[in-house]
Order: C-alpha cells, then sequence, then structure tokens
C-alpha cells in the first residue's frame, strides 16, 4: 500500500492560522489509528503562500485556507484512495 | 482527533456540575478541572446543557462539511423531523435556506424512521406478534448498551438506526457517490458519522446550522418573506414526504408508528425517555439469549419492544435542540405538523418499499460496512478492559479513609461532589477520575480544623469582627488581654463570646470600622492599661470580614528602656574617664614644660649680641 506524504506549512503565519491545531490533530489521528507505517507527516518553513494560509499538501493536492478540524477528513479520503490504487 | 464533545481545559472551573449531571461518570477531574473521558462517554450531551461556563464544547463540523459541499459531489441534507419543532414558522424558510447554503437536496430522516417502524412491523408479525428489541433510533442509548451493558447488545434492534437506514436508502436511490449530511437536535449522531462514515458522512445539530446560516448571512425572516412573495421556491422533500414517523422526536411518537400504536393500551411495546430511567430499565433487562426469539419467559414484559430515548420528553428536547420552548410547546408542535402532514398530503407520502425492508431485516448492520470506506475514528465500540477494573472493599475502605471518612456515620452520600454516594466517589477516586479535593465535607472539615488549631495555639490575642462590629470568632489569648479573665479559659466559652459586639471588649473597636474601607490594613502600636501591644489588621474577606492580632510586647518595651538607661551610663563613666585622663595629662605637660625651660635657661650662652673677636673663656678648664 502507498504511503501518504502530508506536509504542513509551519511558516508562523500558517502555524498560528491554524496548522498547529492541525498537526496536533494529524499525530492524534495517526497515533490512535496506528497509522505510522502509512502517513508521512512533513513539515515546511514557510512557503511563501501565507497570504492564502494555512497551507496543507496531502499527497498530490495542495490545500489553502484549511481549517483544522477539516485536515484529518483531508487525509481519510487520501488514505482510502491510496488503499484503492 | 476531537470527539462530539470536549472540553475547553482553560475555561473549566471546578463545580462539578458535569460530574453530578452526568450519568455514567465519565467525567475525569485532574487539577480541578473536569474533562470528559472519551471511552465512557455516551455522548448524552447533559454536560454541555449544564456547564455554567461554557467549557464543555460539542465538535463544531460546520468547516468540515463546507469542504465536504465544496469537493463537488452531489450532497444531500438529511434532515430530523425535530425540525418542525425546532423552526416553528420557519420550516419552509430552513428548507430553502439549506438550499442557499449549497445542498443539492433535502430528504426527511423520518424516511429512515418509516423504514424502521415497517421493519420492526414485519419481524412482529412473523414472530408471533412481538418484537422485543430495543430501538437503536437513539445513538445515546446504543452508546451506553454498548458501554455498559455489553451483554445487551443482542437485545439492540437488529436493523440500524433510522438515520444510518435513511442513508443507506438515499443511497440505494441515488448510488454510492452521493454525500449526506444529517442537522438535528442530536451530538450523539456525530458519532454515527464517526463510526458508519457515509451513513451519514456528517452530522450537525440546529445549533450549528443557525450559526452557519448566520455566517452567511442568512436570515431566515427575510427567506419567510421571500417565500411569501413568490421569490424563494421551497424544494419539496426527495424522494417523498415521510408520514406519520414525523413523529419519532416525541416519546412514545416512535411506537405510535408501528403496529401497536393503534392500540390505546399498546400492549408489547413501552417508551420510556429519560437516561435514569432509561438506565434503570437495562438494569433489569435479561439478555436476549436467555430469553430466547420470539420470548418465552414468564414475565411478558421482556418481549416488549422498547422505545428507549436518553433525552427526556424524546429528541425535541436534544441538547442540540435551542432553548427558550417549553417541552409542551414542541411536544404539540411536532404533533400538529404530522398530524397536517398524515392529512393534506396523504397521497404524496413515503412509501416503504417491501424488498428494501427484506434487505435491512436480512442483512442489517451489515448494510452499512463499506470496504472502500475506512472509518474514520476508532468505534467507539465496548468500554476498555482497563476501565472496568474492580477494587477489593479494603481497597474502597483505604480510599474513604483518604477522603476523610473513617466511620459510616462520616458517609453523608451528599452527592456534593457529583457521585451519588461516598462510596463511589471513593471508587472514582481509586479509578483516578476523581480528586480528594472534591469532597466538601473534608476540605470545610480540615479547614475548620486547621483554623481552630492555629487560633489556639498562637501565642497572640486574635479577633474577627463582620461588618456589624460583631465577634465572629476570637481565641483565649484576646479574652486574656481584653476580657479581664486570668483563670484559663475553656474552649466552651469561646463559642459563647461569638456574636457579642466587640465594643463590650475593646473601647478602639472604631478603629476596626476604618479597616473596612481602607486599601490596606495597618500595623499600630498601642498602649492599652499597663500593656504595650502591637495590633495588626488583616481582611479575611473583603467588606465583610476584618480580623487583629493583638501581640502583647510590654515586657520587650520594658528590656528596652533599661537597655538605653545603661548604654546612657556607660557613655557618662567613659566622658568621666576621660576627662580625668585629659586633666592628668594636662598636668603632666605643664610641669615638662617648667622643667625643660628652666634646662634651656641652664644652658644658655651668655653675650650672645657680641662683636665678632676672641672672647674670654670663662670655663677654663683646659689644663
Amino acid at each position: 500500500m502507498e504511503k501518504v506524504t502530508v506536509e504542513l506549512c509551519m511558516g508562523s503565519s500558517c502555524f498560528a492560522r491554524g496548522n498547529s491545531q492541525a498537526l496536533a490533530n494529524l499525530e492524534n489521528y495517526i497515533s490512535e489509528n496506528n497509522l505510522e507505517d502509512r502517513v508521512d507527516l512533513v513539515g515546511h518553513l514557510c512557503l511563501g503562500a501565507c497570504s492564502k494560509g494555512p497551507n496543507i499538501k496531502v499527497g498530490d493536492v495542495s490545500y489553502s485556507g484549511v481549517d483544522p478540524n477539516c485536515v484529518v477528513d483531508l487525509l481519510v479520503e487520501a488514505l482510502n484512495k491510496a488503499a484503492t490504487k | 482527533m476531537v470527539y462530539p464533545i470536549y472540553t475547553e481545559l482553560t475555561q473549566c472551573r471546578d463545580c462539578y456540575k458535569c460530574v453530578r449531571s452526568c450519568p455514567v461518570k465519565a467525567i475525569q477531574v485532574k487539577d480541578g478541572s473536569a474533562v470528559v473521558i472519551k471511552d465512557r462517554c455516551v455522548f448524552c450531551g447533559h454536560c454541555v446543557d449544564v456547564c455554567p461556563n461554557h467549557a464543555k464544547k460539542v465538535r463544531d463540523d460546520i468547516a468540515r462539511v463546507q469542504m465536504f459541499l465544496r469537493g463537488g459531489k452531489r450532497v444531500l441534507c438529511s434532515i430530523a423531523p425535530s425540525y418542525a419543532a425546532e423552526f416553528a414558522g420557519q420550516g419552509d424558510a430552513v428548507l430553502a435556506a439549506l438550499m442557499r447554503l449549497g445542498f443539492s437536496g433535502v430528504s426527511e430522516t423520518a424516511i429512515g424512521a418509516a423504514l424502521v417502524s415497517a421493519s420492526v412491523d414485519l419481524y412482529a408479525k412473523r414472530n408471533g406478534g412481538v418484537c422485543p428489541w430495543i430501538s437503536t433510533a437513539c445513538p445515546s442509548v446504543v452508546e451506553l448498551v454498548r458501554k455498559y451493558y455489553p451483554q445487551l447488545v443482542g437485545n439492540l434492534s437488529h436493523v440500524p438506526s433510522p438515520l444510518q437506514c435513511h442513508c443507506a436508502y438515499l443511497r440505494e436511490l441515488y448510488g454510492e457517490d452521493i454525500g449526506i449530511v444529517f442537522v438535528g437536535p442530536c451530538i450523539a449522531k456525530k458519532v454515527e458519522a464517526d463510526t458508519t462514515p457515509g451513513f451519514p458522512d456528517f452530522a450537525l445539530t440546529f445549533g450549528e446550522l443557525r450559526q452557519w446560516l448566520e455566517r452567511e448571512g442568512v436570515f431566515l425572516d427575510e427567506m419567510v418573506d421571500g417565500i411569501e412573495a413568490g421569490k424563494i421556491s421551497v424544494p419539496d422533500f426527495v424522494p417523498a414526504p415521510a408520514g406519520k414517523t414525523t413523529l419519532y422526536p416525541v416519546e412514545g411518537g416512535m411506537i405510535a408508528s408501528l403496529m401497536w400504536g393503534e392500540d390505546a393500551f399498546q400492549d408489547h411495546a413501552v417508551a420510556i425517555s429519560g437516561v435514569d430511567q432509561v438506565i434503570d430499565v437495562l438494569d433489569e433487562l435479561p439478555r436476549q439469549e436467555v430469553r430466547g426469539e420470539g420470548g418465552t419467559l414468564e414475565m411478558d414484559v421482556y418481549n416488549d419492544f422498547l422505545e428507549l430515548l436518553n433525552c427526556e420528553g424524546g429528541c425535541v428536547n436534544g441538547p442540540g435542540a435551542s432553548k427558550g420552548r417549553s417541552p409542551a410547546a414542541k411536544k404539540s408542535l411536532s404533533a400538529r405538523y404530522t398530524k397536517t402532514r398524515i392529512t393534506a398530503q396523504a397521497d404524496k407520502l413515503f412509501v416503504p418499499p417491501a424488498q428494501f425492508l427484506d434487505k435491512l431485516l436480512d442483512k442489517g448492520y451489515d448494510l452499512l460496512v463499506r470496504g472502500d470506506r475506512r472509518s474514520e475514528y476508532p468505534p467507539t465500540g465496548f468500554l476498555p478492559a482497563e476501565l472496568k477494573a474492580k477494587f477489593s472493599d479494603a481497597q474502597i475502605d483505604q480510599a474513604l479513609k483518604d477522603l476523610g471518612k473513617v466511620s459510616k456515620a462520616d458517609e453523608l452520600n451528599c452527592g456534593g461532589c457529583g457521585y451519588n454516594t461516598c462510596r463511589d466517589m471513593a471508587v472514582a477516586y481509586l479509578e483516578g477520575m476523581a480528586e480528594p479535593e472534591m469532597c466538601v465535607t473534608k476540605m470545610r472539615k480540615e479547614a475548620q480544623s486547621k483554623i481552630d488549631v492555629l487560633l489556639r495555639t498562637i501565642p497572640m490575642g486574635v479577633v474577627m469582627v463582620d461588618e456589624d462590629l460583631k465577634i465572629v470568632d476570637c481565641n483565649v489569648g484576646f479574652l486574656h488581654l481584653f476580657g479581664d479573665i486570668d483563670y484559663s479559659i475553656e474552649s466552651e466559652i469561646i463559642n459563647l463570646i461569638s456574636g457579642l459586639p466587640l465594643e463590650r471588649f475593646v473601647p478602639f473597636y472604631e478603629q476596626f470600622r476604618e479597616q473596612f474601607h481602607t486599601s490596606k490594613p495597618g500595623q499600630y502600636r498601642l498602649h492599652y492599661q499597663d500593656k504595650f501591644l502591637r495590633v495588626t489588621f488583616f481582611v479575611v474577606e473583603k467588606q465583610r470580614l476584618v480580623g487583629a492580632i493583638f501581640e502583647d510586647i510590654t515586657s520587650p518595651t520594658v528590656r528596652r528602656e533599661t537597655v538605653v538607661k545603661k548604654a546612657e551610663d556607660v557613655i557618662q563613666k567613659s566622658l568621666e574617664t576621660v576627662q580625668q585622663i585629659a586633666s592628668l595629662l594636662g598636668e603632666n605637660a605643664a610641669e615638662t614644660e617648667i622643667m625643660l625651660n628652666s634646662l634651656i635657661d641652664a644652658f644658655k650662652v651668655p653675650g650672645t649680641d657680641s662683636e665678632d673677636g676672641f672672647l674670654p673663656d670663662e670655663q677654663q678648664d683646659l689644663t
């Protein structure tokens, strides 16, 4: 099964606007479901798109203005896709 | 991930109201803050309702639904029938507003209820007129059974909940690719979205819907006007309006829609609402296996169909509904809505298709299992084994001792901590769910004995007065100083003193009155009768209680004066000595001067003022 890479912008703007919470939500979800070997979490310094933040990339898809409550849904969707491949 | 109910730690201020209201005591108090333990929680929402600081939060799914809608899928809204009571007079406006928010269509959850009711009827018909199931309409009851009555899981309805059946039916009608968002009065429905993803995809409360509408600037009053003016169209329910199952959200409404509902006596079906009563019912219920399919036990009551709803009066009073309308009004609104429905639109109502009912009864919960869809959260199934720890009597007795309950008489069972009995509290303490500080009696006793010991042993006079300058508390030291009592005072007398006016003891009582108004209590020195006292005022409670400490510094004062006197003596003595030495020195110096002068005279050379040249030597001793 393919691994899913989640990239989060941890620049100060994205971090303050929700990505810190997003990271916590993802980490909780991954540990509660023992998905450590299926998901790679990658942090970035500022990606230069602060005005559209918080920015996050799940697999190949980039998302802007992501609500931290939604990141798990994005991950689940990507995991479902990866599983059916 | 966030569970449907969670705690905002910073807002919690140890009142234990949530612990008191929690039917399953799923709330842990740690460092004075109450936290919902998800593995124990049945998501009834009581704590959300009662928390005076709004520290118990319902997970906000609005952003998730908005993202879901942006995904481009066809998304239907499954609206709970209680919307008729929640949005009385604005029902059509809500439906139109949902379309404006981006939903492709609105369907009634009561369609699912119609499927469930028809399945139950069908099952009963095939089983000798009885259906000994517990209804799964209430997700909180389902959680309760799964976590606390695992032996009764077999008693749960074999068909999924009305919402889950509704979703399964919509997917059968419109294809697997649609999205379904539930909107209703229930918090626990979020658990259904979490455990059986897609059935529905998301669940919102009415409160969340109102919030969302407000955020989008959609006002229901304006929608009502727009509909009346013919500018806004109201969507028809897909696939059809439901029938009398729109009465489901009222206690007994489900049974009214079943075959037993036609009978005024409703034998073989019982509706119970309110979580405490539900727990009483479950406590007594025998296991399905004991009873056997169809029921053969002598106590026929166990063969009844049980409509159990954790919210008192039914879903209309759910925690996700708005406050401010009485349960009677809500019940009446629901009943009228249903009646209008079945009389005015009788020919258009939804009729459950027979072949789908067979499928429901045949497959049951398997209809909801999807190989390609991961469960989003660990299913909140049974209570984890580590939470079912049992404690020995000795352990519990020791815990009771820690809580200050030494004898049976100490167990007040007051419920102040949130637990019904001190024993329950002791068990919770052993489980790490509760803290000893939660026991008000223990804390009060401790505080009292601390102050008693302090007052009794402090070697000073202490008095506390209220704003009327009446003595609230004092100690023996105070009475020794001001009471003109020499003999040792028994503590009983002190109790008699409280309530007496301060002026009967101290002449300077007005000084106390000032202390109520000064910002900083002061320290004074006081000469009273033959004593020197240091008075330190302190504020116990602002504007209400002021106290003073009297420290007898008489003996140190006397001692100090002696020291000063002695020091002055020493100075005087040394001065005299110095003077004596000085005068002796002076005399000595004078004598020496005289003697030296005479010596100078003796050695003096005469005629020192003579001219140059030879002079006669007067001392001719050069022989």
